[in-house]
């Protein structure tokens, strides 16, 4: 299968116009004739932009887990909470479908980001030729699924704002939720620079 | 591009000199990211680190309230840790709290660190905790400050009264006996609540008791060297040889019990008390005013009955209160002997401030006891209340009766007297002698009553009694009839009067007219 830059072509990314591709004299850059966005063949410096911000949102996951994200106090008594002593406490007073719920949301969908954006980085550097089109429907899901995991942070910001009620009741946000914020953030932004059609390049390459 | 136009064209071949193909530095501003990450990770785990105090492990009896990973320690309201784990100790005997303190707790956790649970608790002194109620129970630590560091405590069952450096006097009461004082109780000052009791223990002879009070700051300067403190429980009702002794206290230590305490004389004469000081508890107000620096023991053997004496009856000197009765116990040679040859042995205690004497002017005891025994100083038991029937020892002045020493030459002894009531038992031992010879007696004259001369006497008596009735009936007609007669008797004298007066009248006629004897009366001249 020819690739459309063995063909000498190149798509805009924001417009999706098909042009001819202009090795672009140095210090100049290709535009597109139609939106004037600039054109590029590949990402650049995506596979190290990925992996830098997949160590980062690794990193970051630590303190994310490990701080509370969530203090409840009730009637001047409160009990900070972790992410996970969070699903404990949901699933313990009776609601099961929102613990698994946040544990998905909150824990299991960032590992799943940063695991499999980690392991696309060390594939394409590994030039494998392992299930790429499983690879690519991954990536278009890790897209996909990476702004769910702002719930938990959108659901302390509302019920932060909300309960305010004195001495009776007041719910404060944690370190943790800041720390969670920015593993969510560096993902996001891990999976938009990594390039999928980086995955198709070996083919070419290897033929 | 030609040859001849390049600068450096040494090349004899004339071709381009070839592009030096350098490796692009790997470094891209993008790796920033994972590093400031890296140094957020590293950062937020060295301030756990640093907020990470010392492990300790607290035993309690029960668990009653904590909760691990939520129950707090706390000193003065901040939180210095948390209880992480409860277990029960192996022996089950109790439990032990693992707790993580916080950070710079570290040189506070000496073996003198006391840790307890604060509860809602309500007691007579009154309720504390009640914050607890919501909020759920915490554990509280004083920290120490003597002793050396450690890490296991063991936590107290009750929250003390006072903290560790509390700036005020802290004081140890030695006493016979608890009372009704327990842990909070008032210790008052001229009926002020000054500070409070705030434990108790038995030495550890068991003899005497060992009571804990604090005084607050405020007050403090009112505890002198010389200040007594007494038990000021309640109500106290005495009724001994002196009678009957009613006092009572504030209705807070009548219900919670309490200690007072007063210095005696001018306080500013008296070095200020310090904190660590013991003093003695008094059973009383009135035990604790009677304190003498000088006092001096007396044994008295007496062999009659001590029924009524008791350990505290008043030793008077004519009436005046000079000692205290220590002891009273019976002394026996050999327990077969006791029965008959019983002595009792009762020490008695001078105290010759009572009357402003003073011993330490005096000679040796031995010299002093042997010269006031020669002038005749003995030792009784008496009286000391009718109604109860309580004795006293009474010291009187008595030269003549014997003085009969019983004890070791080695002991100061007073020889006694037998007490007043012991010679009365004496006295009526001996009625009964009496009583027989009393009804011997009346038989006798009754014997004499019954025989016939009594019988005869008594009849002929009557007889004459009749004749003098008689006789007396005679004498007062006698003296009735007695009247007239006196009538009869001025009338008689009357007619002589009467006589008389002629017999003047003729003198008076014959003196004037002496021939009438002759010639008679003449009627003219006489008539006139």
């Amino acid at each position: 299968m020819t690739t459309a830059a063995q063909a000498g072509l190149v798509a805009c990314r924001t417009c999706g116009l098909v042009t001819r591709w202009t090795e672009p004299a140095p210090g100049c850059v290709s535009c597109c004739p139609r939106c004037d966005s600039i054109l590029r063949r590949r990402k650049p410096g995506s596979l190290s932009r990925t992996a830098a911000l997949v160590l980062a949102g690794f990193l970051l996951y630590i303190p994310a887990n490990a701080l509370p994200v969530m203090q409840v106090i009730y009637a001047g008594r409160g009990e900070p909470d972790t992410i996970l002593s969070g699903v404990e406490v949901l699933f313990n007073t009776g609601q099961p479908a929102v613990a698994v719920l946040v544990l998905f949301a909150s824990i299991t969908v960032p590992l799943i980001k940063l695991v499999g954006l980690a392991l696309m980085v060390l594939a394409v550097r590994r030039r494998s030729l392992w299930r790429r089109r499983d690879r690519t429907v991954f990536y278009r899901l890790v897209e996909f699924i990476g702004r769910w995991s702002m719930l938990d942070i959108f659901m302390i910001s509302i019920l932060v704002a909300l309960v305010k009620l004195q001495a009776l009741s007041t719910i404060e946000a944690g370190q943790g939720a800041v720390w969670f914020a920015c593993v969510v953030v560096t993902t996001m932004f891990a999976a938009g620079s990594f390039d999928p059609r980086l995955i198709w390049d070996v083919q070419e390459d290897r033929r | 591009m030609s040859s001849t136009d390049a600068p450096s064209g040494h090349d004899p071949s004339g071709a381009a000199p070839a592009a030096v193909v350098e490796r692009k530095s790997g470094f891209s501003l993008v790796w920033i990211v994972p590093i400031v990450a890296a140094l957020i990770g590293a950062w937020l785990w060295w301030d756990a680190l640093q907020k990470r105090g010392p492990e300790i492990t607290i035993e309690f009896h029960t668990a009653e309230g904590l909760e691990a990973g939520k129950t707090k320690i706390l000193f003065k309201s901040v939180e210095v840790g948390e209880i992480g784990s409860v277990e029960l100790k192996p022996d089950l005997s109790g439990v032990v709290c693992r707790a993580e303190m916080g950070p710079k707790t570290g040189p506070l956790l000496r073996e003198s660190a006391r840790f307890w649970v604060v509860r809602p608790r309500i007691g007579l002194a009154g309720i504390s905790g009640l914050g607890t109620l919501l909020s759920g129970a915490y554990i509280e630590v004083d920290p120490g400050r003597e002793g050396d560091l450690t890490r296991s405590f063991v936590g107290l069952e009750e929250p003390p009264q006072t903290p560790l450096d509390a700036p005020g006097l802290k004081l140890a009461l030695d006493a016979d006996a608890l009372g009704s004082v327990g842990v909070g109780s008032p210790v008052s000052h001229r009926g002020l609540t000054v500070g409070k009791v705030e434990g108790y223990h038995l030495l550890s002879d068991g003899d005497a008791l060992r009571i804990d009070i604090y005084i607050d700051p405020a007050y403090a300067h009112h505890v002198r060297a010389d200040s007594r403190f007494w038990n000021a429980s309640g109500i106290d009702l005495s009724f001994g040889a002196e009678g009957l002794k009613f006092t009572a206290t504030s209705l807070v230590s009548l219900l919670s019990g309490g200690v007072e305490f007063d210095t005696v004389g001018d306080e500013s004469d008296s070095p200020p008390g310090k904190s660590g000081t013991l003093y003695r508890l008094y059973p009383d107000r009135t035990a604790s005013r009677e304190v003498f620096t000088q006092t001096r023991e007396y044994v008295l053997y007496v062999t009659g009955s001590v029924r009524g004496l008791s350990k505290g009856a008043p030793v008077e000197f004519k009436g005046l209160r000079l000692g205290t009765v220590k002891s009273i116990k019976m002394v026996q040679p050999k327990f077969t002997d006791a029965l008959t040859q019983a002595v009792v042995r009762i020490a008695i205690e001078i105290e010759p401030e009572r009357i402003g004497m003073d011993f330490r002017t005096d000679s040796t005891p031995k010299e002093l006891i042997g010269r006031v025994i020669e002038r005749g100083l003995r030792a009784q038991l008496a009286s000391g209340n009718l109604l109860t029937g309580s004795l006293l020892v009474d010291l009187v002045i008595d030269p003549d009766s014997p003085a009969t020493l019983r004890g070791q030459p080695d002991e100061l002894e007073l020889p006694t007297i037998p007490s007043t009531s012991e010679r009365i038992t004496q006295t009526l031992d001996e009625v009964p002698a009496l009583m027989a010879e009393a009804r011997r007696a009346v038989s006798g004259l009754a014997d004499l009553a019954d025989s016939a001369d009594v019988r005869e006497t008594v009849t002929s008596a009557h007889a004459a009694l009749d004749q003098a009735s008689a006789l007396l009936t005679s004498i007062s007609a006698q003296l009735a009839a007695q009247s007239s007669l006196q009538i009869r008797l001025a009338d008689a004298l009357d007619e002589l009067t009467a006589g008389l007066r002629s017999i003047r009248q003729l003198a008076d006629t014959l003196d004037r007219h002496p021939e009438a004897l002759l010639k008679g009366k003449e009627p003219s001249d006489g008539d006139r």
